[in-house]
């Protein structure tokens, strides 16, 4: 029961520090100085690094998710809603869904080593005692880069499942590429795309936070590295799974309706 | 008002259970070399790392230039951290950072100068800790000591008014160990104040004019390095004893 209790009092404080240190890194972001270089470097390890990665789950989506539902309706006669139900899927849920989580895998992990070893390594107390802020120069880059880039993987990630839907409904289907796109134009309006990308963007806000958060208290030399890097995995992965449900509800109760 | 440039007042510092610091006092004046002695476990870096707010003491007072910088906040530290820099046992360099880039960094970070400007100081810093040539070198491709000098030669590129050396020697063969003692003594004769915490008996003895023995959390000896020499105190001859540079009997 005392652990029990230890562990909810150690719960609630860790929320509360992440919560700290993300309205640390809001009130950094517009105070002088900035560093523009940094986040660029962020960017294009983020965004850029993470194309070849987000071009494959993109058409691997398309592709799964087209055959599966494709032969799963046509028993009902109803391939021909084959490209709404793909389409509609992809833009709201599946394709910032996927790609977070692909993401939180490959940029989360980086993150966690690299500020993780720089922590345990003194680093970040070095940059402390030279009177920087860590904040700015380590959480501040990532944090922006990972709201920006999230939602352009995720509307690459999102275009290239409904090309992928298109090739198996081209050969599977038989269904033209003309009907497929009217019918994707008919169906996923300007919102859908919307909130797939705004929910992009809180996951990358997501990843980053609880990535910076816990390389910061890491400890215990290598292995405190490694247990971190599998912390921010598992839990962001968590986090945006859980953040994904309640994001839907209020998409579906105050926008897309 | 005290002459002194830091003064330690009456400081108290705890982790969970285990007292570190139980009333530690002393001052230090501009351009003294203070060695800062004791076992291990005693709060000789604890002490550096509070004087600098890397961690906070729970009772007392400290003071740089009259002024009480215990309890700043993180924002108003930077202030003080170019004026009382910290140099880290390991050197702590960043290590994506090349040579240049870790030394150009607090350069950038605190001054207006031009690249030009920051080349030249940096070319003038190598050449002082005696390793020109190694600007584009990774922290990786450098020796352990070269490593420590390289660390001191970026806590003292912003002129710092005081300088916390953190067992610079410490695993350094004894060439390194002289190397590095010469690059303090180099700074130290710019008239920067040091306190270097050290288990190096010889190595304090060749740098410092004043010891102080941290013991059971409190100040167990402080004198001139004369008088550590020829002291007959029990205190000096414990720790002498404990850090194996004499004899029990």
């Amino acid at each position: 029961m005392k652990e029990q209790r230890t562990q909810l009092s150690t719960l609630i404080f860790s929320i509360g520090e992440i919560y700290h240190l993300f309205q640390k890194t809001i009130l950094a972001s517009f105070s002088r100085p900035f560093y523009f270089k940094r986040l660029i470097e962020q960017i294009n390890y983020i965004g850029i690094g993470s194309l070849s990665i987000t071009i494959v789950i993109g058409l691997a989506m398309g592709l799964v998710m087209t055959i599966n539902f494709g032969y799963g309706l046509k028993k009902f006669g109803g391939t021909l809603y084959v490209p709404a139900v793909v389409s509609l899927s992809l833009a709201r849920e599946m394709a910032p869904l996927f790609t977070s989580l692909l993401i939180a895998g490959r940029v989360g992990s980086g993150i966690a080593a690299e500020i993780g070893a720089m922590n345990v390594t003194q680093q970040v107390d070095a940059l402390r005692a030279l009177g920087t802020d860590p904040i700015r120069v380590l959480v501040v880059p990532r944090f922006w880069a990972s709201v920006i880039s999230l939602p352009l993987l995720t509307a690459l990630s999102c275009a290239l499942g409904i090309l992928g839907g298109l090739v198996v409904c081209m050969n599977e289907f038989d269904i033209s590429a003309g009907f497929y796109f009217n019918k994707v134009f008919q169906t996923v309006k300007i919102a859908d795309y919307l909130s797939g990308l705004v929910k992009a963007m809180i996951f990358g806000g997501i990843i980053s936070i609880m990535a910076c958060y816990k390389s910061f208290n890491t400890v215990g030399g290598t292995k405190g590295v490694g247990l971190t890097t599998t912390w921010v995995v598992v839990m962001s992965s968590i986090m945006i799974l859980i953040t994904d449900f309640f994001i839907s509800k209020i998409f579906i109760v105050f926008w897309t309706n | 008002m005290s002459n002194s440039l830091l003064e330690i007042i009456d400081i108290y510092k705890s982790f969970d259970i285990k007292e570190v610091h139980k009333g530690v006092s002393f001052a230090l004046s501009k351009g003294e070399r203070i060695g800062l002695l004791g076992a291990s476990g005693t709060g000789k870096s604890v002490l550096l790392r509070s004087i600098v707010g890397l961690e906070f003491i729970d009772q007392g007072r400290i003071l740089y230039n009259g002024e009480r910088i215990d309890n700043l906040s993180e924002k108003d530290y930077p202030r003080i951290r170019k004026s009382i820099s910290y140099s880290f046992q390991s050197g702590a360099l960043f290590d994506s950072m090349n040579v240049f880039e870790n030394l150009a960094f607090p350069l950038f970070e605190h001054t207006d100068l031009s690249l030009e400007e920051i080349d030249a100081k940096i070319h003038e810093v190598l050449k002082l800790i005696g390793l020109e040539g190694i600007q584009h070198l990774l922290p990786s491709d450098l020796s352990g000591g070269m490593q420590k000098r390289v660390g001191m030669a970026r806590s003292m590129i912003l002129n710092p008014d005081i300088i916390l050396y953190d067992e610079p020697t410490a695993g350094l063969d004894p060439a390194n160990t002289v190397n590095v003692v010469k690059v303090m003594k180099k700074f130290s004769n710019t008239g920067v104040t040091s306190i270097f915490v050290t288990h190096d008996i010889p190595a304090a003895k060749e740098f410092c004019d004043r010891i102080i023995i941290l013991d059971k959390g409190h100040v167990a000896f402080d004198n001139t390095i004369e008088e550590f020499n020829n002291s007959d105190s029990p205190i000096v001859r414990k720790f002498l004893v404990t850090e194996g540079f004499e004899n029990a009997n």
